[in-house]
Formats: structure tokens, sequence, C-alpha cells
């Protein structure tokens, strides 16, 4: 976006975090978040002591985790670990065994259907494939929950989502459909439909999974300035390490079902323990071994083992 | 041995936790009905999507099936010299039991495993979480209309079968094979009654209930995976032709 | 997806081939000929032997269907079955000595009740009982008939043949 042009909407007049030819530290980007408030006495999420099972495996085995309001906070960790799951204990799919999941103050597990749809229509989610409605064009898919929940004349509708799809970059697709879309595209547009109804709470499931680094730059770019612009609170569960830490301003890295590590990007970086070490560095070997386990090397070699 | 009786069991145990999923699917599906016709657009798609775009394979089927059983009907009937009877006979068999349940595995087989595979990517694709999450509820955006879609459109679609398949019976019978016109529908009048009519079609709505809400349960719990999809597909088929089949045999006897 | 005029175009079509099939069904291959009216009579008649007559079948007189069997039953202080006919009113001139038999409908065909006009002046009245009657005809029995007097005609000829033998 060219940046000398008339801004159209508030989007742009945001500073940008990441200039153009980004060689911003951490630190850098850092200290220029505004809203950059991890300040959890004021938490929109809260998990208590949270424990699940899966099939009568436990995936999460008392997790505690606490959103700030207002800041970007992501949830990393290697693969498995239960990642997902926490997204869809807040929103609401799944309850927890036991331990608390507190939305905004309010018990998610206690909540009836219509208090529950209610707390929902407060929430955008962006799924890992975007997730658009195959039977219905970019326009359409957009404008869905404005149909869905409201009652908006169809000017209005259609000027709100050219607004949302111009601060994605994408007013100029209304009319594809999701088939004919770039998979970094897809996602854009399905980021423009989980703004549209102006949510308090945003989440980002894998935004960043299988993007070329252009999309990458400008989905990073989207979660921070549309944090910073609509003062809502960003939930991003990844394990890309390097975006989200130029974006985050809280990490939580799980590990076992539980909270490994909690800290802002700086902080984890140079965290001492070794299994957030070999994470947060993308290390092939440490706590999380290499070698699957197996029998001694040379004795397999040698035929001296039998086979399992 | 115990292992079997084990396994035996089992299975036996998932079976009956399926029934009882399927059951409280179909509960909830049946309690929103009502709902369903207010968003009328949604279930108009739908009856073209189960119904409309069914119409030829239906039609050509149910032609086909008339002539056999023109065929067939005039040879045996040959035998004992009651080739008139030809119309009352071919007519009585497509209305009572060919009919409904030809259309119902066609049904099952087309425009179910469509219903299925539909759902069940969506549900792979997270497009049904999606609606979730923005408080829609699936079951009433995407399930429903599909199930009411199918259920109207299978009378319709048996009826249509019926007549092309007299239609092909008089074909071989009456211009291939010589029967007598006036005798193949004079005869076909006196021996046919409104009840046959009526039971074939309460036959056709029944099947197209069961094939449709076994298609849409298919697809709504397939697992979220290529595979998932595919087993769904599979399934909705095997189930829908066993289910049309024995509720074909209760329902002939109770209507007896 | 189609333009939605297309679908609403083809989804009218279905529906309007398959009510009109459903009507070809209705109105072209079934019985027209005969619907009982809201106006009819009740008449009764018992039968020592109703054979495989069965509710539903017609009664009809010279050939025309002019009316339904009710219902069949069994009166067991009279000992006979008793089956219901209901007449359309538009046939309200029958006469109280008309004979009611049970007949076949072709050689394999269904058992009907055929009613023959007797010469009385006064008429079969709602409530009325059919006097005359012919039971149906059980094959066993014509068999069993026929065997007997078989029999009884042998033993005839061959007691003729011994008294006229010198």
């Amino acid at each position: 976006m060219d940046r000398s042009q008339q801004p159209e909407n508030t989007l742009e007049t945001v500073p940008d975090p990441l200039p153009a030819h980004s060689t911003a530290t951490v630190n850098e980007a850092h200290r220029t978040h505004a809203g950059a408030d991890a300040d959890t006495s004021r938490a929109a999420v809260r998990l208590r002591d949270v424990h699940y099972r899966v099939d009568g495996r436990p995936v999460l085995r008392g997790l505690d985790i606490d959103i700030g309001a207002g800041a970007i906070t992501a949830i990393m960790g290697p693969s498995g670990t239960g990642k997902t799951t926490v997204l869809r204990l807040i929103t609401g799919q799944i309850f927890a065994d036991s331990g608390v999941v507190e939305v905004e103050g309010r018990d998610v597990a206690q909540l009836d259907r219509d208090a529950l749809y209610a707390m929902r229509r407060r929430m955008g989610m962006l799924f890992q494939n975007g997730a658009l409605l195959t039977d219905l064009n970019v326009f359409e898919n957009v404008a869905f929950p404005l149909r869905e929940h409201t009652r908006l004349p169809d000017r209005l509708i259609r000027t709100i989502v050219l607004t949302k799809l111009h601060a994605v970059g994408l007013r100029g697709a209304v009319d594809l459909l999701p088939q004919q879309l770039s998979g970094g595209m897809a996602r854009r547009v399905a980021l423009a439909r989980a703004i549209v109804m102006d949510p308090q709470i945003l989440i980002y499931d894998e935004p960043f999974a299988g993007l070329d680094p252009i999309s990458m730059g400008v989905v990073m770019r989207l979660i921070r300035s549309l944090n910073d612009a609509l003062g809502v609170t960003s939930i991003v569960v990844t394990h890309d390490v390097q975006e989200v830490s130029q974006i985050a301003d809280a990490c939580y890295i799980l590990s076992e079902g539980r909270v490994a590590a909690f800290g802002s990007p700086v902080e984890l970086a140079a965290h001492p323990s070794p299994m957030v070490h070999q994470f947060v560095a993308g290390l092939a070997d440490g706590p999380v071994p290499f070698h699957y386990p197996a029998t001694d090397y040379r004795a397999d070699l040698l035929g001296l083992t039998t086979p399992a | 041995m115990s292992g079997l009786g084990g396994e035996l069991l089992a299975s036996l145990r998932a079976a009956l936790e399926r029934l009882g999923a399927m059951a409280r699917f179909s509960g909830r599906l049946l309690m929103l009905t009502p709902s369903g016709f207010l968003r009328f657009r949604l279930v108009v798609e739908q009856i073209y999507n189960a119904g409309a775009l069914s119409l030829v394979i239906i039609m050509t089927c149910g032609l086909f099936v008339g002539m056999v059983l023109g065929l067939q009907g005039f040879d045996l009937l040959q035998r004992f010299g009651s080739e008139d009877s030809l119309g009352t006979a071919a007519a009585l068999s497509l209305l009572k039991e060919l009919g409904p349940v030809v259309t119902a595995l066609l049904f099952a087989g087309r425009a179910g495993t469509a219903l299925a595979s539909e759902i069940g990517l969506m549900r792979a694709t997270d497009q049904l979480s999606a609606l979730e999450i923005m408080a829609v509820d699936p079951m009433q955006r995407i399930v429903l209309p599909r199930f009411l879609g199918g259920l109207l459109s299978m009378p319709l679609l048996t009826a249509i079968f019926i007549a092309i398949g007299l239609f092909g019976v008089q074909l071989v019978g009456v211009q291939f094979l010589g029967v007598d016109q006036g005798q193949f529908w004079s005869q076909m009048r006196g021996a046919v009654e409104l009840g046959d009519v009526r039971e074939g079609l309460v036959k056709g709505l029944v099947f197209g209930a069961a094939c449709s809400l076994i298609a849409v349960h298919e697809g709504y719990n397939a697992a979220p995976t290529a595979e998932g999809v595919g087993l769904a597909t599979t399934r909705t088929v095997v189930i829908s032709a066993v289910t049309t089949l024995v509720l074909d045999y209760i329902l002939t006897a109770l209507m007896l | 997806m189609r333009s939605s005029r297309t679908i609403d175009l083809s989804t009218g079509l279905f529906v309007l081939l398959g009510l009109a099939a459903i009507l070809f069904l209705v109105s072209q291959i079934t019985n027209r000929e005969f619907s009982l009216g809201t106006d009819s009579y009740r008449v009764t008649a018992q039968f020592g032997n109703v054979g495989g007559l069965k509710a539903g079948a017609p009664v009809s007189m010279a050939g025309v269907t002019i009316g339904r069997v009710e219902s069949i039953s069994y009166d067991m202080k009279l000992f006979k079955a008793v089956a219901v006919l209901r007449i359309d009113k538009r046939y309200g001139q029958i006469p109280n000595d008309s004979d009611a038999s049970i007949l076949t409908a072709g050689l394999l065909g269904g058992q009907y009740v055929g009613i023959s006009p007797g010469g009385s002046d006064e008429v079969l009245k709602d409530g009325d009982r059919i006097e005359l009657v012919q039971d149906a005809i059980v094959l066993e029995n014509l068999i069993s008939k026929y065997l007997f007097s078989q029999a009884d005609k042998r033993a005839e000829d061959a007691g003729s043949a011994k008294e006229s033998a010198p």
C-alpha cells in the first residue's frame, strides 16, 4: 500500500510497526507497540487449572493462562500439545473436564445456548484454511455474519463489507469464489469476515501456516494493525516462532499439557529452560529428542536384536 | 474364543452408541424443522440439489425398469394366457414395491452421496466450526435445508419413476409385444386402487426421510479428513440401502 | 453455483413434473368407477360361509358396482357370518326379496357380493337384512360332493348290475 495516498480509513493512519524492509529487532518492535499492555489484571480470557482428556489420554493437565485485554498473546508449543484444544475451550466448542475457562469474566461452561452464541458474536476467529463457505463469493462470505445476525439494509452491508475488505487489501476481489483465491488471499478474506462484526476478541489458528514470505508479512502486519486500531484482544496460536515474536506482546509456550514458559518474546529468547530454548531456537535435538525411542543402534544393525 | 465374543460385544455396543447418537441427531433435526421453512430459499436450493439434479437418472432408470417389467411380465403372463393383465401386474408392482424401493436406492446413490460428501467436506475444511464460531447453528443453516430438500424430493421422484415406468411397460407391452392397448389400461384401472397409490407415495416419503437423514448424519459426523469424507459417502449408500429394504418390509406389513 | 434464477426455474419444473406424475397416477390408473358418496345406506346379509370375501370388496348388481362390503363378522348366537353392505343411495330401489350371492371375479379373482333383484314392490331400507343368500362356493366341498356322488353312482350301478344278473 502506498503510504503517500490519502488514507481512506483509520487503519492506515496507525504508524506501521513493521517498516518495509524490516530489520527491526524484537526489542524495537516491542517498544513501539501501541496498546502493548499484557496487563493480566484486565484479563480478557482466563484459564485456570484446566484439565482435558481425549479418549482417556490427557491433553491438558492443569493449564493456567491469562490473556491480557487489548494485547496480542501468542500460544505456542510443539505439535499436538493441545493448542487448538485451548482455542476450542475458549470458544465453547468443547468443555473442560475440570477447571475454569473464563471469557470476559464469565465461565464459558455455565453459559446456556443463547448466551454462548451471544458471546461468540463478540469473537472473530480465523481458521487455518480460511474456512470460507464454498458456495458463496467473497462479498457474500464477508457479509455472512451481518446477514445472519443483523437486519441492516443492503446499502449499509455493502459499505461495511467493502471497508473490511479494503482493510485487508482485497476490495477488488469481491466477486471471486473461494476456489479462485490463493491460500493467502483466502486467509485475508476470512480475516475480513472475522472482523466484520467488530469483535472484542480475535482468535487466529495457525495464521502463518503454509504461506509464502510476502503473504506471511501481510498477515503479520494485519494482525498487529488490526489489534491496535480496533483495540481488540488477539490470541494467536502458532508454532512460527520467528513470525509471531515480531508482533506478540506476550507468549505462552505449552508443553505436555501445561505452561512451560511465559513472557515477552525477548524474555523467552533468553529463557534458561532447555526445552524453551530448543523450541525458540528450533534445535533438532534437546528435551524433545531427535530419535524416536529405539533399541541399541549397533545391536540392531548387526541383527543381534529381534524385531519388536 | 472370548476374544471374539468380546469383539462382538464391543462392536454391538458401538453400534448401539451410534444408533443413540443418530436418534438424538434426528430429534434435534425434527425439532428444528418448523424453522426450516422460514428460510425457504435454502430449502428450494436443496430441492434442486437433491431432486432436480436426480431427474435424469431417475427417469432413465424408470424407463428401463418399466421396459424390463413389460418384457418379463408379458413372458410370465403368457404362460397362463393372461397377457391382458400386464397392465395390472406392472402397475401394482411398480406402485407398491419397485417404484419406491428402486427410487430410494438410486436416490441414496446419487443425492445421498452428494449430501454426505458436501457436509463432510464442510466438516473437513472447518466450515461447520466457522459457522459455530460465527454463532450460526450449522444444523439449522446447512443440515436442515438439505434434509428437507431430500425429504420433499423423494415422493416426487418416486411418482415420476412410476409414471415413466408405466410408460416403459406400455411401450414394450403394447407397441412391441402386441398387448391390446384398451385391455392394458382398463384392466389396470379395474384393479388398481387409490390405496395402492397412497401406499407407494407413503413409502416414497418414508424412504426419503430415512435416506436423507442417514446422508446428512453421516456427513455431519464424518472424520475431518479426506478418508473420513470418503468413508461417510460409502456408509451412506450401504446404510441407506439396508434401511430402505428393512423399512420396506415393515411398511408393507403395516399397510397390507 | 448456478444463478438463483436457473435454480428456481429448474426446481419449479421439477416440482411441477412430480406433481403431474402424482396426478397422473391418481387419476389415470385407479378405479374411478366407484367411490362411495356420503349418501349411502347399510343392509346386512348372513352367510353360512363367506369364503374369501373381504371387507372393501365390491357389491354389484348385473356387474355394476353399487356399493362395498363394509365389514364381516361372526355372530356367536346365529353361528353365521354377518356381512354389512354399504350401498349408494342412488341405488335405493332394491326389492327386499333380492338375493345376495358371493361370487368370484374371473377364474382366480377376488370375491364379491352379487345381488340379483327379486320381484317385490317393497325396497330395502337402511338396516334391512337380505333374506335370500347364497354362500361362497368352497372348492373342497365341491370336490367331495362330486366324489361322493360318483361313489353313490357306482354303488347304484353295481347294485343294479347284480340285480340284473341272472
